[in-house]
């Protein structure tokens, strides 16, 4: 009761004209560096934390709580309508959303894209606001052993997943391979720099992300003439929108099914809770699991509705479960969350566990303002600038593709201060330009860049803790469970795609047939 | 995006009157750029960032932050070697930047003498923890134990090499016991560590297992210090429990301009921080996070920094020698 009681002064702070500025105020910057491919929302807070110092510490996490959101959502809107996903989280949104694009579903994808976000992010904020001392227990439970065999779970499944095993898992050990360049995670040696200083700091993540995707894009656009581009863009933009059409109607959420919602809002929320992996393999499980159960499988890779809405609804609803870890323990659980915990630092505040019972009015409305994000701006963003999302397309392509590459290359200089890490962006967008032409998916690629470094410190770190016994990852609990997970997906999935390929005869003989 | 691509032009419009503004006549007539050695929201980020707020109103200017976090902490400070000396550039050095980063010559041409350090903000001595649960909540208990079963007692430090993994070694050799040291990356998961019972104990700083000391979950065992942390009085100190003086460790934070800087500019600097540091709100807001304000500069300083570089590559170049690190 008092807890409810302490949410509902909270809810009073965030609707105050101030806070609900702030909080739109936090919102836009937000969707703006999360669309931009190459600022990122964390860039975004980073450059807000001198601002929140002079302000009261209340307001500070209203706006953090407004970017941290959009920040992770609108990295879709890029995804959708240009193929360039704004952010890392938005990774399979580009696979589903694209495809719909170019059939002249942008709107419609959009749409999906933002309510999903809406759904997984109030459901995110609603379980951070009740059941997160019974949540950190929980986390509390999977150990080092527990977190290496998730990780491989993650990395085991993008392959399977992928149509072309052996490309695929080419690709994966290219990025694992960049991601060992650099300081050794757990000792000070620097590891496969040849001599090069340059290279002790390793590839940056978003250096490799902006030229996989952002600067192979950019010489991808450059291969097709401008008669062809018209073509495109006149089919994607064929019908005139209105709002509503942004929305989806009841009828096609009802198809994607509501288990898909929360299923996908539970995974994300779960996989923010267990500290480092963070949005990208919160969406990347989703899209896995809603592929696993999807009605027609046959259409991952090109255009799925449901993929694209478990991986959008995910990836937010792991906004309010890396809170947790930052709240109750201190422990952040993913990048952003770590900035918010230097907020909280500078105020004084010291996350524990008090903090989520006792001191709930002090969090209240952080909690509200992360819940107000997503269930009231971010369908009203979709209102007010739903249609200028898809004029994107509509601007002179030379001016935009170029000014996305400008964009692009200042936000890996934002990230890492280094001109030769502008200078791998620009070498890594020209390797993973003919990976594309030679049909060897990125997604793999970009995943194990996220995920290698992390495999290698808990594989590590698990095998100290045993004395060298691999046994480990059998006899702890929490690992053999994901190991068996990982066991099951592989044998599910390949069925699913089994029944993908002949429903996909089928239908093919029976148009065959009535031609 | 339109009105994003002008506001682009405006802002970078801005920027170039800014830099065409005429010789500055008294110091400080602009912006002083901090260049800090960790990433944003870290320890050393907030401490940083902190004092500087308080030490503005000294100054009369505005301070802004540069992260640049990296090998051994060196990768921010190597910037600041390559600044000019002019006072509009600072940064902060830690225990890796002064200690680590040398020893190992990762980053080359990093040499401290490029450097002027100009003043001591914060220490923050390490720290024997435990979890509640834990049978060894005495130091005594703890190397009984690691004595009685050799290479069982599991001890979370923050990779091979670090301070705390010298710590841990510096405690081995002492007392002829050994532990299984687990590296982990940073405070963060050592914390988790202890709460979900996969080390017996974790050594880094109080101050870095705050949520967890205050909510009881886990128990400082010893600070190796000589005088007991205002933060968490009933943690004995190592000087009490009558351990060697060798043992005593921990990080410290301290501002550095690149040398050539003039005189008075680095103490104005100097002076400007010491108001700061002994400020009240800035004792205050130490206590929450558990570290210890000690300002020191001038001939004070240099002897610390001294006594620390001396013992420290003392202790790292003998257990390169013996080939542990």
């Amino acid at each position: 009761m008092d807890q409810i009681l302490q949410i509902l002064a909270g809810t009073s702070v965030v609707f105050q004209p101030l806070s609900l500025l702030y909080l739109s105020v936090g919102f836009f910057i937000g969707i703006i560096f999360g669309a931009l491919p190459g600022l990122t929302s964390m860039l975004a807070i980073v450059l807000l934390l001198p601002m929140t110092y002079t302000m009261p510490m209340t307001y500070a996490l209203i706006m953090c709580m407004g970017v941290y959101m959009a920040g992770i959502y609108s990295g879709s809107i890029t995804a959708i309508t240009i193929n360039i996903p704004g952010a890392p989280s938005a990774l399979m949104t580009c696979v589903e959303g694209y495809p719909l694009m170019q059939r002249g579903l942008g709107a419609k994808a959009i749409g999906h894209a933002t309510i999903g976000s809406a759904i997984g992010g109030t459901i995110g904020a609603l379980l951070l606001i009740f059941v997160s001392p019974l949540a950190i227990k929980l986390a509390l439970q999977i150990r080092t052993p527990g977190k290496f065999s998730l990780i491989l779970f993650a990395l085991i499944i993008i392959v399977v997943v992928e149509k072309n095993k052996t490309k695929a898992i080419i690709s994966m050990a290219f990025g694992i391979m960049l991601s060992t360049v650099g300081m050794d995670p757990l000792k000070s040696v620097s590891r496969f720099t040849f001599g090069n200083p340059n290279l002790i700091e390793g590839i940056d993540l978003t250096t490799l992300i902006i030229g996989a995707f952002a600067i192979s894009e950019l010489f991808d656009q450059s291969t097709v003439n401008n008669a062809e581009y018209q073509k495109k863009t006149n089919a994607a933009s064929a019908y005139k929108f209105k709002r509503r059409d942004f929305f989806p109607s009841l009828a096609e959420m009802k198809e994607i099914g509501a288990m898909t919602y929360l299923k996908s809002s539970l995974t994300g929320y779960v996989i923010g809770i267990l500290p480092g992996a963070g949005a990208s393999m919160a969406a990347f499980v989703a899209y896995v699991e809603a592929k696993r159960t999807s009605k027609h499988p046959e259409r991952f890779g090109d255009g799925a509705m449901d993929g694209l809405v478990a991986a959008e609804t995910a990836n937010n609803a792991m906004c309010g479960g890396a809170l947790v870890p930052m709240l109750s323990l201190g422990i952040p659980g993913d990048g952003t969350t770590a900035i918010i915990l230097g907020v909280l630092m500078v105020y004084g505040v010291v996350p524990g566990p008090d903090l989520l019972v006792k001191q709930m009015h002090v969090m209240a409305p952080m909690y509200m303002a992360l819940l107000v994000a997503a269930a009231v701006l971010m369908p009203l963003s979709l209102f007010l600038f739903g249609p200028y999302y898809l004029k994107i397309v509509k601007i002179n392509r030379l001016v935009l593709y170029s000014s996305i590459g400008l964009i692009a290359i200042l936000g890996v200089y934002a990230a890492t201060y280094s001109a030769f890490q502008m200078a791998i962006a620009l070498v890594i967008g020209v390797i993973m330009y003919f990976f594309k032409k030679q049909k060897y998916p990125n997604v793999p690629f970009i995943l194990a860049v996220i995920l290698g470094p992390l495999c290698e410190e808990y594989l590590r770190t698990s095998l100290t803790l045993s004395n060298g016994n691999p046994l480990v990852f059998i006899t702890n609990f929490d690992s053999l469970f994901f190991l068996l997970l990982t066991v099951a997906f592989a044998i599910l999935l390949p069925r699913a795609n089994r029944r993908a390929e002949l429903l996909e005869t089928e239908a093919n003989c029976k148009t065959k047939g009535t031609v | 995006m339109k009105k994003v691509l002008v506001l682009l032009a405006c802002l970078i419009l801005a920027s170039t009157t800014l830099f065409a503004q005429g010789a500055p006549e008294e110091y400080p007539s602009k912006d002083i750029e901090f260049v800090i050695s960790s990433g944003a929201g870290g320890g050393t980020d907030a401490i940083s960032r902190k004092v500087s707020m308080l030490a503005e109103k000294e100054l009369g200017t505005s301070i802004y932050f540069v992260n640049k976090p990296g090998a051994d902490d060196a990768v921010g400070p190597n910037s600041l070697m390559g600044a000019k000396p002019n006072g509009y550039f600072i940064g902060n050095l830690n225990y890796g930047s002064i200690i680590n980063a040398p020893f190992t010559g990762l980053i080359k041409g990093y040499d401290l003498a490029k450097l002027e350090i100009f003043a001591l903000i914060t220490q923050e001595p390490d720290a024997i923890m435990v979890g509640k649960n834990s049978p060894y909540k005495t130091f005594d208990a703890l190397i009984a134990a690691a004595k009685a079963n050799p290479g069982k007692i599991r001890v979370a430090d923050q990779g091979i090499g670090s301070r705390v993994n010298l710590l841990a070694l510096k405690i081995q050799e002492l007392y002829g016991v050994q532990f299984n040291m687990i590296s982990y990356k940073s405070s963060a998961p050592q914390r988790e560590a202890i709460l979900n019972g996969e080390v017996d104990a974790a050594i880094t700083s109080l101050g870095d297992f705050a949520p967890l000391l205050s909510s009881g979950d886990a128990v400082g065992v010893v600070e190796f210090s000589t005088k007991r942390n205002a933060g968490y009085p009933e943690v004995p100190t190592s000087q009490e429990l009558g351990l060697s003086d060798t043992l005593l460790s921990g990080s410290f934070l301290t501002l550095a301009v690149p040398a050539g800087t003039p005189a008075p500019i680095v103490e104005k600097l100097a002076a400007a921080y010491g108001v700061a540091t002994n400020s009240k709100e800035f004792t205050d807001w130490t206590a929450t996070v558990g570290v210890t304000p000690d300002f020191r500069s001038g001939a004070e300083l240099k002897t610390f920094i001294d006594t620390k570089i001396e013992g420290e590559t003392k202790a790292l170049q003998a257990l390169k020698d013996a080939g542990i690190i």
